[in-house]
């Protein structure tokens, strides 16, 4: 470029400026001389391209400049190419994507796309890149691909073109349409210019992860691509880079095969397995220059990539375990760390782990290395390569880093251990061994999370629970305990104590003074359950309730409110005259449900995705196939979705049910088949009155039977539900008032496979009786192998009082037939039910109110040939009056054969007392059954609900 | 209190760097270079900068930057008193305070830093005490040394009024007082006022002997009630009788702007430390022993009743967007015998303006000054009840996205002599010695502009 003697001048007075005020003065002065200036007419070329620069000049200094732009669109407009560079440049750096000239560009950028001459092409493809707005995108992009796709354009513009292409396509996705021409650019990976195929293969990169449809065909082009340059040495020898023919276009090609799953072909598959092959052979001896090396490198670290994506045969990954372990005692660093991250991928996929596990003590070598990144990738492979048989060395080996670990990366190796210890505990006193010692060693690096999960597991796992505590007292007597120990300790002391009780040198009194002995020298967190546990003691262990007292006393002064509070309810419930209140409240806890450790979503968190999509987590294998089959899952229903609006041409199609199928969050996979299948099968079910159940019951299965089965689950909580020739129901069921978990098993009694199960259950009315599958569990398998038994947990959530019981829906396709069986879910308002105690006296003054109110009576006299006078049936009696959780009031009733019970139906919306009395007269073969309630629907329910169990009898 | 005190050039360099306290390394300039003086994106920069545990407190000056540093919660007010002293010092010593001043001067700047300042804690900065014992010349330096007692300084030093020698002794007693105010103004585009006061100083210059008592008096509203109704009861003539200076009444009286009798409310005195305050409390009397040569007396405000100099009449219209009409007429408002000089009218213009054709009728010159955006009237002198007007054209560029023009205040700077925006006059100077020694009094007055904005 010609130098311009006006802007050199102008940018060394700016320089010259001492400080800003002169400087803004300066520039003033020169805006008002350019103002003037392209107010006057005939500027000349030279003059405006002059102009131009100085305003991009104190454009880029950060001054508002605020005109010109016209006079930059005329450049574009100029003959020459300087002008014409510094007219798309100016527009590039000054006008908005609104500007009104922007249309007087648009046209220009065509018309110089078109024109025929190479660098006014170049000029607007660079400009467009640049620019790059949604209108470009939209009406430019067809024109770039006619560039792209041209015979005569140059190969320089090709490639500017494609590059540009990809700039718009990462901009405006939707914009540029890009399934019309996608599958027209796939052919020219196959160019035979290198530079082309280069930018071309960024572009199908792109395209492959948005359209891996339309780009299929690209994998073998790639292949044949990959085999000239590497097995037949075809390339220009321009690209030898050190000796590597191409490296970027290698390892391009290599990344784009890992959007595709593994070519069906066998010819394609062994061409690539050669090419890899020789890969990794090329790569066996180390070259001598830093250059070569890195390139060679990067070849070999991208094919293995993808060769673990492919999972060739086990050989050629037994062989780059040998060759990575190689790397990882390598002196570069950054081969170290390449080397660590392909061994996790590796080891992410691998089925045979020996390979890798030879070189386990390099590894835990390395976790001591320089460099922190190092150091982070070795913790990601031990995590990722650890089975049984090796969880105890690196858990241990892990620990023993822990005390020297960076403080960065403590939090996430104490998760890592627990996650592993949890994982690959096989004995118990191990899993809390290690536990204990992780919390003592890192409790300050890391969350919660830890020290909830330790609790639950113990909470969940009686076995465990004796050595828990044993370790607790331990712990608690050692001279130093790390706060969250102190925490995990208490708590399980709190709730286990009394199974080692009995011991020498751990009874109630040395446990309390285990306990005080730390109590004052930790937070007020750890205080809080320390409170907690006093408060458990007064209940497990009455004869030192006064030394707990004691203890609470003193804490009824606390300044802190939390704490102050706990103690003084705790001292009150301690000191309250009737008994019953104390154990009611410091009742053991249930096990928790089983949901997605927290630690495991914590972890996940950490790892924030890309743009380009990764295809693999940490972690062992089973993560990994999960992550997939969820991704093909999610892609299935994806194209469900798409297909969607294509069968709703029919008019008959219940979209509705439809969409309702699609939304089962556990198996989200629903096959457009299936989908389809449904309106047949819904037809016929909405013939059937949904309001009993015999009628909902699948139509081949003799109804009296499956009654049977339904009026048991009323008063028992698990036991069969429905069973066919082909499936098996069974319901597991536990509730807690006003919630429930229902476990629903299907099992496959069929001599086939079932594929495409998925189960729903449907509340008659959610805002009274909520059903939906419980979070966190594993999702229902597509397809169940027979004998097999699938599982599926339902949270019940009782909102208000409800009268029809909800649905269950499976659907599955067994022998090409699809099948959807409705059966009704045993869960009425009677399951949410708590039994009370009340005295004698008490049940006959509630059981006349309740009568004189009227609110809800129901009464039947039911035949009961079956109960005669003997004690076993009555005894059945009292069971079924019991499980349906009514509590019994004995000696109540006058009449000793007469059963009365108290319960009370729990609801979200209110609580509902209810008494229940039976009357059987053995003699007459009859039994009368009153049931009065403070709601009439719960009334209702129970009566109906013995009806059944006793008609099923 | 302060750790330490720098001086910088505009470039950044240090000039004067002095540690007071261990507490902080002579790196911490660096600091205070690195992220005030070449930071970049600050332009309109803090006083205070609070770096961590540290805090730099610092002024402008010419070329120059004053910075104090401080590491504990120091009073900010404290810290730029004393930066403001440590200006007057410097212009007191060298005449102009700036970079050459201080590169030649740097062992006294040490030497004055040294007394002023003691483990940080501000002494003594009475100009003219610090003259007494830091002296510019080596000569005189030692003569003052040997002919002085080193005690009589310790006295004056310590001392009842530690700003004056006892053995001032002149041929000639004179004594001179200038007031100086500046007006501030903000007129809406309507005409309505609304913002008017009147920034006042009076500056006084003793040449006087001995130690004089001196009292003060000005037409402030207070006294004048006070002494009216004194005079009602029969009990106020000594007061007036007995001035022996001359009359600064008669004098005041040929002045334009202030009329005789006028009252003024003062409001916001503040005055120098050689003023009894304990007097003025009681009965609102200004009386004091003077320090010798120049000083600044006090310091007040008024918002009342401010008579404006200038009345501006401006007509701005925008002909759609190629052209603005500028119509400015300026009135002056005081008497005909007095002049206003340097005086600048800057009318903005809006930033797309390419070409200004300017017309002016009356006085002055006028030009289009791209740099700041504006028309700038120049008159050298204008005299009272005069009026003078300017239109112009400007014709504007095309915007690429257009933007309102934000139409900013056209400002005044002018300079009035004799003439008092506020109205305050001198009423009397009457000064006490025991040798009862005549002196000789004089008064002046000066109005410039503060910041004078007409918005259009």
């Amino acid at each position: 470029m010609t130098p311009m003697k006006g802007l050199t001048v102008f940018i060394a007075d700016l320089r010259k400026c001492r400080s800003h005020e002169e400087e803004e003065r300066r520039v003033n002065k020169e805006l008002a001389n350019i103002r003037s200036k392209f107010k006057e007419p005939n500027i000349n070329g030279y003059n405006r391209k002059k102009y131009v620069c100085k305003l991009l000049y104190m454009s880029l200094l950060g001054y508002e400049v605020n005109f010109g732009h016209r006079e930059a669109v005329d450049l574009i407009n100029g003959t020459k190419y300087s002008e014409k560079q510094m007219g798309y440049l100016a527009v590039s750096l000054l006008m908005e994507e609104d500007s009104a000239y922007m249309q007087t560009v648009l046209s220009f950028l065509r018309r110089d796309l078109h024109n025929g001459i190479e660098w006014n092409t170049c000029l607007a493809l660079s400009a467009i890149s640049n620019i790059c707005t949604r209108e470009m995108a939209e009406t430019l992009t067809s024109d770039i691909v006619v560039q792209l796709l041209s015979p005569s354009a140059s190969m320089f513009i090709k490639k500017k073109a494609a590059l540009c292409l990809l700039r718009l396509l990462r901009k405006f996705p939707e914009s540029v349409k890009a399934h019309q021409w996608a599958g027209r650019v796939i052919p020219y990976l196959g160019h035979r210019d290198i530079g082309v195929t280069q930018s071309v293969v960024s572009l199908v990169t792109a395209l492959a992860q948005q359209f891996p449809d339309e780009t299929r065909k690209a994998a073998s082009f790639a292949v044949r691509r990959l085999k000239s340059l590497v097995l037949d040495n075809e390339y220009a020898i321009d690209y030898v880079y050190y000796k590597v023919p191409a490296p970027w276009l290698q390892i391009k090609l290599l990344r784009l095969l890992q959007y595709y799953p593994a070519p069906e072909s066998p010819e394609v598959r062994a061409i690539l397995l050669n090419i890899l092959r020789h890969i990794i052979d090329v790569s066996q001896d180390t070259p001598r220059e830093l250059q070569q090396m890195n390139a060679q490198y990067s070849i070999l670290f991208e094919a293995i990539n993808l060769g673990i994506h492919l999972d060739v045969d086990q050989g050629l990954m037994q062989e780059c375990a040998v060759v990575l372990g190689r790397f990882i005692t390598s002196r570069e660093t950054n081969v170290r760390y390449l080397g660590l991250e392909t061994m996790a991928h590796l080891a992410a996929y691998i089925d045979n782990l020996d390979s890798i596990k030879s070189h386990q003590g390099v590894i835990i070598q390395s976790l001591r290395d320089r460099d922190v990144s190092v150091r982070r990738r070795a913790l990601d492979l031990l995590y990722s390569m650890c089975d049984v048989s090796s969880a105890k060395v690196i858990v241990s080996e892990l620990l023993r880093h822990m005390a020297i670990a960076d403080v960065t990366l403590r939090e996430e190796m104490a998760l890592k251990v627990a996650i592993l210890t949890e994982k690959f505990a096989t004995e118990y006193s191990w899993y809390v061994d290690v536990m204990m010692r992780l919390v003592s060693l890192a409790g300050d690096h890391m969350g919660d999370e830890v020290w909830h999960r330790i609790v639950q597991v113990i909470l969940g796992n009686e076995e465990l629970q004796v050595y828990a505590c044993k370790i607790s007292l331990q712990t608690l007597r050692a001279p130093v305990c790390h706060e969250s120990a102190f925490k995990v300790s208490a708590y399980v002391l709190g709730e286990f104590g009394h199974l080692i009780a009995n011991a020498s040198d751990s009874a109630p009194i040395d446990q309390l003074k285990a306990l005080q002995s730390k109590m004052s020298s930790t937070s007020q967190a750890a205080r809080a359950v320390a409170l907690t546990t006093v408060g458990k003691f007064i209940n497990l262990f009455p004869e030192i309730k006064t030394l707990c007292l004691r203890v609470l006393d003193r804490y009824r002064g606390a300044l802190d409110a939390e704490l102050q509070q706990r103690a003084c309810e705790y001292y009150a419930l301690g000191t309250l005259e009737s008994e019953d209140l104390l154990p009611t409240v410091f009742e053991e806890m249930p096990p928790f449900p089983e949901r997605q450790s927290a630690l495991m979503s914590r972890l996940l968190k950490r790892e924030s995705d890309t743009e380009d999509q990764r295809t693999w987590v940490y972690g062992g294998r089973d993560i990994n196939r999960e992550r997939r089959g969820l991704a093909s899952g999610a892609a299935n229903s994806k194209d469900g979705s798409q297909e969607g609006p294509d069968s709703a041409e029919t008019p008959s199609t219940p979209t509705s049910a439809e969409a309702e199928a699609a939304k089962v969050p556990e198996s989200s996979a629903l096959p457009v088949s299936a989908a389809a299948d449904i309106q047949a099968v819904t037809a016929k079910d909405d013939a059937g009155n949904a309001q009993q159940p015999a009628d909902t019951m699948p139509i081949d299965e003799s109804v009296a039977k499956s009654r049977r089965h339904y009026a048991r689950l009323l008063w028992e909580n698990d036991g069969i539900l429905y069973d066919g020739d082909e499936i098996q129901v069974g319901i597991v069921a536990q509730y807690k008032p006003p919630a429930g978990r229902i476990g629903v098993f299907l099992g496959n009694k069929a001599k086939a496979p079932i594929y495409n199960i998925s189960m729903q259950a449907i509340s008659a009315d959610a805002s009274k009786l909520a059903v939906q599958p419980a979070t966190g569990q594993e999702s229902v398998p597509e397809t169940l192998m027979p004998l097999a038994q699938a599982r599926l947990f339902f949270d019940a959530s009782c909102l208000q009082v409800f009268t029809s019981a909800p649905l269950l829906r499976i659907t599955y396709t067994v022998a090409g037939a699809p099948t959807v069986s409705e059966l009704q879910l045993p869960v009425t308002v009677a399951h949410f039910m708590d039994p009370v105690t009340i005295s004698v006296s008490d049940f006959f003054t509630r059981w006349k109110q309740l009568g004189d109110a009227g609110i809800g009576e129901s009464q039947n006299v039911l035949k009961s040939a079956f109960l005669s006078s003997d004690a076993a049936a009555l005894e059945w009696l009292r069971s079924v009056v019991g499980g349906m959780g009514f509590a019994l009031i004995h000696g109540a009733d006058p009449d000793p054969n007469n059963i009365v019970g108290v319960g009370i139906a729990t609801t979200q919306a209110g609580r509902f007392g209810c008494l229940l009395r039976v009357e059987p007269k053995p003699s007459h073969g009859l039994t009368r059954v009153t049931v009065r309630a403070t709601n009439a629907d719960v009334a209702q329910s129970v009566g109906s609900n013995i009806k059944m169990v006793f008609e099923s009898r | 209190m302060l750790s330490a005190v720098f001086i910088y050039n505009q470039k950044g360099e240090v000039l004067i760097s002095r540690l007071y306290r261990h507490d902080v390394k002579r790196s911490v300039a660096d600091v205070f270079r690195v992220h005030v003086i070449s930071s970049p994106t600050a332009v309109v920069r803090s006083p205070v900068t609070t770096l961590g545990s540290t805090s730099f407190f610092h002024i402008r000056y010419d070329n120059l930057w004053l910075c104090a540093v401080a590491k504990n919660n120091a009073s900010a007010a404290m810290v730029f008193e004393f930066l403001y002293r440590l200006l007057g010092l410097g212009v007191s010593y060298f005449g102009r305070f700036d970079e050459e001043a201080v590169k030649s001067n740097f062992v006294l700047i040490y030497e004055l830093l040294d007394e002023i300042l003691d483990f940080g804690y501000p002494q003594n900065m009475e100009v003219d005490t610090l003259k007494l014992y830091v002296t510019t010349e080596s000569v005189r330096s030692r003569n003052v040394v040997e002919s002085q007692a080193p005690q009589s300084i310790t006295m004056q030093a310590t001392g009842s009024t530690t700003w004056r020698r006892n053995d001032i002794a002149y041929k000639k007693n004179e004594a001179f007082v200038d007031v100086i105010e500046s007006v501030n103004l903000i007129l809406s585009a309507k005409g309505t006022v609304l913002r008017a006061d009147v920034q006042g100083q009076i500056v006084m210059r003793s040449f006087l002997s001995g130690m004089p008592e001196c009292k003060f008096g000005l037409n402030d509203k207070l006294v004048l009630d006070r002494d009216a109704a004194s005079n009602a009861v029969g009990r106020g003539g000594n007061m007036r009788g007995s001035t022996r200076s001359r009359s600064l009444g008669t004098r005041a009286g040929g002045m334009g702007g202030v009329g005789d009798g006028e009252s003024v409310e003062i409001a916001d005195c503040q005055f120098h430390q050689c003023v009894r305050l304990g007097r003025f409390d009681t009965d609102r009397t200004i009386s004091f022993i003077p320090p010798d040569g120049e000083f600044e007396l006090m310091r007040y405000r008024t918002t009342e009743n401010v008579n404006l100099p200038f009345k501006v009449l401006p007509v701005v219209r925008e002909l759609g967007k190629s052209r603005v009409e500028y119509e400015v007429l300026v009135k002056s408002n005081f008497s005909s015998n007095l002049s206003a000089t340097n005086m600048a009218v800057s009318i903005p213009t809006p930033p797309n303006a390419t070409k200004c054709r300017i017309k002016v009728t009356g006085v002055g010159k006028a030009k289009y000054h791209p740099e700041e955006n504006a028309i700038v009237w120049k008159i050298s002198r204008f005299q009272g009840l005069q009026e003078t007007s300017l239109t112009a054209v400007v014709d504007l560029a095309p915007m690429a996205k257009p933007t309102p023009w934000s139409r900013p205040p056209i400002s005044l700077d002018f300079q009035v002599l004799m003439f008092t925006a506020s109205g305050l006059l001198v009423r009397f100077l009457k000064v006490f010695e025991r040798s009862n020694y005549q002196s000789v009094k004089w008064v002046r007055y000066m109005t410039k502009a503060g910041s004078y904005e007409i918005r259009i």
